[in-house]
């Protein structure tokens, strides 16, 4: 119990933050009301997500490296929606649509998370299921089946989560 | 002068957002299943959405609420690839099978090939 109250510290100046940003006022009541809203939803989202929260381990050195492939990712969500558009604009529509099977070999929680983001952002594949190891996969064509068993999405998240060989 | 510049850019950055955005509806409307459609739905929603919003925030200038568009821009970003995950596996959980092509036409040849067996036409 006591791990998780210290973890909840760490998550109420978040959310506290973002609803003072988003509703823009100084008020006292206003604030009030944020704070009590912030010590609610931070509570009950650690009673809820407990198991998965005690794996988490971030530090600086994380969040950095995350950042460096969320902006390398930019250009794959650009890439992707030209994609979808030619495809779709096509009037022979090219799809050839298929749900494969992906092992990953990441561990832990976060990073599994993160690998399905970036399926879903990257051109022509959409995460669909989550279990235990394998993913499910659906791919808009073959060729986004073959690009992702190269496993490069992958090596890059284990560069983001690997301990600190090189400095 | 830098009005004119940063409104031109606004408008650029909001019609390129539309655009996707409108590539994103005939991607639902024209594609063949609830898998594909969310290709188009979830990645032209980020662009889109985003690209706009990017535009509102040039358009605004520097002040208090391009940090709240700044913060609607990465909830809108975190909160549409969840929700496409979410639909994605709901549909997976019911057994809602992908589209494949001419699966149509290979399941009416199926049915006919059992409908003469059973009578033996």
């Amino acid at each position: 119990m006591k791990r998780i109250d210290k973890r909840m510290w760490t998550l109420l100046p978040l959310l506290f933050g973002f609803w003072v940003i988003l509703t823009g006022s100084f008020n006292l009541i206003n604030l009030l009301l944020g704070l009590l809203v912030s010590i609610f939803t931070s509570y009950f989202s650690f009673i809820l997500l407990k198991k998965h929260f005690s794996s988490i381990n971030i530090n600086f050195r994380i969040f950095w490296r995350f950042c460096i492939c969320a902006i390398k990712i930019i250009k794959d969500i650009f890439q992707a929606n030209t994609d979808v558009g030619e495809r779709v604009m096509d009037p022979k529509m090219p799809i050839s649509p298929a749900v494969i099977k992906f092992k990953s070999n990441l561990s832990g929680f976060l990073p599994k998370v993160i690998l399905a983001s970036f399926i879903t952002l990257r051109p022509g594949t959409l995460a669909v299921d989550f279990e235990g190891d394998i993913i499910y996969v659906h791919c808009i064509a073959d060729e986004f089946a073959k690009e992702l068993m190269e496993r490069k999405l992958e090596n890059s998240i284990n560069w983001i989560f690997e301990e600190g060989k090189r400095s | 002068m830098f009005d004119v510049i940063s409104n031109s850019l606004a408008v650029l950055f909001l019609s390129v957002g539309v655009f996707f955005l409108w590539v994103g509806v005939i991607g639902v409307i024209r594609l063949p299943d609830i898998y594909s459609r969310l290709h188009a739905a979830t990645k032209c929603d980020i662009l889109g959405a985003g690209l706009a919003l990017i535009g509102l925030m040039i358009y605004e200038g520097l002040s208090f609420n391009v940090l709240k568009l700044l913060l609607v821009t990465l909830l809108l970003l975190s909160s549409s690839l969840v929700v496409g995950h979410v639909i994605a596996r709901a549909a997976r959980r019911i057994d809602l099978v992908p589209w494949q092509e001419n699966r149509e036409e290979k399941l009416l040849l199926e049915k006919e090939k059992l409908f003469r067996e059973i009578f033996k036409v």
